[in-house]
């Protein structure tokens, strides 16, 4: 008798589950893919006011040039003033750092590629953004991966693309002349302090294993001294703060930031404090940066299915108090 | 999207079926997915594998060694004459075309020149002191004296230092040094794989107290600088902000917002104190409030970035799948 009664408590049987109880994630899962989908198919024109943590960035790197005309007046100041006290050392020094920033007059910008097929949704238009706006200002472009040794394909084919790029706005951009792309060296922090002391004991070879020394454009980059801004596209939290570190507290360069929503919001206080330039958060910052550029891609096209998504979340998260609220009501009633 | 291809058009395709026997998992765990899953596991690590090799190994640890090698063969005093004949040889062809060219040309001192400037920078660059080999050193700067030095073409100067000072690595005391510690650096690396032999294990201690000792004392004075000082410093400001004697009252509201939020969030984290009086708990209240708002702007943030995913794999399953495929036969 107890076995047959022990039996039957053990064989549970569970309620019997309605349509919508079984299948209610498949398909909001569904109502999301088509939310997303729709926002693709929508010609809608979007209005995105630009952040001022968006302009930032934008100005830093629109200002290259000016910069790099600064500096040059500058040494030109202190060779003046060395050679008055003729200090033949003084001379030889500045004489040499002011025939590289001559050889690239319109300035240098680093771009770190840091990020993987995982984040590239969110960053590959900054990236796209960034290097367009460079090559239309005559700005040359090195770039480099620091965490991880995957982003290193994926950074080239972009460079490549967007340099072979031919619009009206600039003619297509030559490997080795107007752009270099060094890959990637293990140990992101190491590399960094060392590229201070000369970026060819750094990287000795491009990505595509060509020696540094025989490339136009590294004749007039030894170090950070020659390049104006340092551009990091991030999805890895800790990178942001090595290149806050080593680019601006260590070596004073202009450091923006392009990241992952995800992590975006932990770098804000950095602009307040003014030791980034800018941050573009996530595919919104993508969006605004194409704005201000006035070259629209796949950034402002993201943010319409964004929108129809988060129109579909926001009537999910009303929907559900509604109901919420019904059984509440109903219970007490009860 | 237009495949060139058909074996980017396979791509394509591998890649979305693949994508989408990853969106299966959101109905049910199944075989699919977790083949997927370990095809994603395998591929990242093998590819991750090769790329540190071509990326790190190979250009750090086995290009030089391969280069020290062979240039422990070659002999000293051929190096020195093919530089001399290469920098004559450049000089015969470049000849100046005036008096006073030629004339300046022979005043400039060696160090003066611009080939002087370039080669000693090449030089330091490779750490080599030219004053400690003074054979070589005496030979290129007559070679240069008694030329007729033409300097409109700077690039083939440097071409020529560049050379020099390629050759030159060979013979250089600094060269040995950095082979000795490109070779300790290999025998520490090799030192983790220690790990695999529990017996041993304690030898990967050694390598991992070197990177750690170095890491910390190279970033801690950094990292106090940037996050610590540098955010003391920028939350040391005026509460009543003013621009030319009219006060502007959206700054001044931000500023007063940013003090007190700085100040509550930090009290709310000040656990030594009891907070049982009206003043404490409404601060803590503000600080937790704060809080909230930070969070709720993390979160949102997160659901962008997860929305952005699904877009990127939606955009590559409209654009390049279908409509590449479609494009690719001609419809």
């Amino acid at each position: 008798m107890n076995d047959k009664q022990n039996k039957e408590s053990s064989t549970f049987i569970p309620p019997k589950k309605s349509w919508w109880e079984k299948n209610y994630r498949a398909v909001i899962y569904i109502a999301a893919f088509l939310a997303v989908l729709g926002g693709m198919f929508s010609n809608k024109p979007m209005h995105l006011n630009v952040s001022s943590a968006t302009k930032g960035l934008f100005d830093s790197v629109e200002a290259i040039p000016k910069k790099r005309q600064k500096t040059i007046a500058e040494v030109e100041e202190k060779l003046k003033k060395a050679e008055e006290k003729k200090d033949d050392k003084k001379i030889r020094e500045l004489k040499t750092y002011l025939t590289r920033l001559k050889l690239n007059t319109n300035g240098v910008l680093l771009i770190c590629f840091d990020f993987d097929p995982s984040t590239a949704p969110e960053l590959k238009p900054m990236a796209i953004s960034l290097l367009r706006q460079a090559f239309k200002n005559g700005i040359k472009v090195i770039g480099n991966v620091g965490y991880n040794v995957i982003s290193a394909q994926l950074a080239q084919n972009i460079i490549e693309n967007i340099a072979h790029e031919s619009s009206d706005k600039f003619q297509p951009k030559k490997a080795g002349k107007d752009y270099v792309f060094l890959g990637f060296r293990p140990n992101a922090f190491m590399v960094y302090m060392q590229m201070g002391e000369s970026i060819l004991s750094a990287y000795e070879t491009d990505y595509a294993g060509n020696d540094l020394n025989t490339l136009p454009i590294m004749k007039g980059v030894h170090d950070y001294a020659e390049i104006e801004d340092v551009v990091l596209l991030s999805g890895y939290v800790g990178m942001p703060e090595i290149w806050m570190n080593v680019g601006k507290t260590k070596f004073g360069k202009d450091v923006g930031l392009g990241m992952t929503a995800v992590s975006a919001a932990d770098y804000y206080p950095y602009i307040q404090s003014k030791q980034i330039t800018g941050l573009l958060a996530g595919l919104r910052g993508a969006a605004e940066y194409e704005t201000e550029l006035k070259s629209l891609g796949s950034g402002v096209k993201g943010m319409r299915s964004q929108l129809y998504a988060h129109s579909l979340a926001i009537l999910l998260i009303v929907i559900g108090n509604i109901e919420f609220f019904i059984s509440k009501f109903r219970k007490k009633r009860k | 999207m237009i495949p060139d291809t058909f074996i980017d058009l396979t791509g394509i395709w591998v890649a979305a079926l693949l994508t989408l026997c990853v969106f299966s998992f959101l109905i049910k765990d199944n075989f699919m997915f977790k083949l997927t899953e370990a095809i994603f596991v395998g591929v990242s690590v093998g590819y991750g594998i090769v790329l540190t090799y071509q990326n790190g190994i190979k250009p750090k640890i086995e290009k030089p060694l391969i280069k020290y090698v062979h240039n422990l063969k070659v002999d000293k005093s051929a190096v020195t004459n093919t530089i001399i004949t290469e920098i004559n040889h450049f000089i015969k062809s470049n000849k100046p075309t005036n008096e006073t060219q030629l004339a300046a040309c022979a005043a400039i001192p060696f160090n003066e020149t611009g080939f002087g400037v370039l080669m000693d920078e090449t030089l330091t660059r490779s750490s080599l002191d030219l004053a400690n080999q003074p054979d070589v050193s005496t030979a290129v700067q007559n070679a240069l004296k008694n030329s007729t030095l033409n300097m409109k073409n700077i690039f083939a100067l440097e071409k020529s230092a560049e050379k020099y000072s390629k050759s030159y690595k060979t013979v250089s005391l600094s060269r040995n040094l950095w082979v000795a510690y490109i070779i300790f650096s290999l025998f520490l690396g090799l030192l983790f794989l220690s790990r695999f032999s529990p017996k041993h294990a304690w030898i990967s201690r050694y390598p991992m107290a070197y990177l750690l000792g170095i890491g910390v004392g190279m970033a801690m004075p950094l990292n106090f600088q940037t996050q610590i000082l540098g955010q003391i410093q920028a939350s040391i400001i005026p509460i009543v902000h003013t621009v030319s004697g009219t006060i502007d009252w959206s700054k001044s509201i931000g500023n007063i917002s940013l003090i007190v939020g700085i100040l509550s969030v930090l009290y709310y984290f000040f656990f030594s104190l009891k907070k049982e009086d009206i003043f404490s708990r409404g601060l803590t209240k503000v600080g937790i409030a704060y809080l909230m708002i930070g969070f709720g702007a993390s979160f949102a943030f997160t659901i962008m970035a997860r929305v952005s995913l699904l877009i990127g794999r939606v955009e590559f399953l409209k654009e390049e799948w279908i409509m590449g495929t479609l494009k690719y036969f001609g419809f």
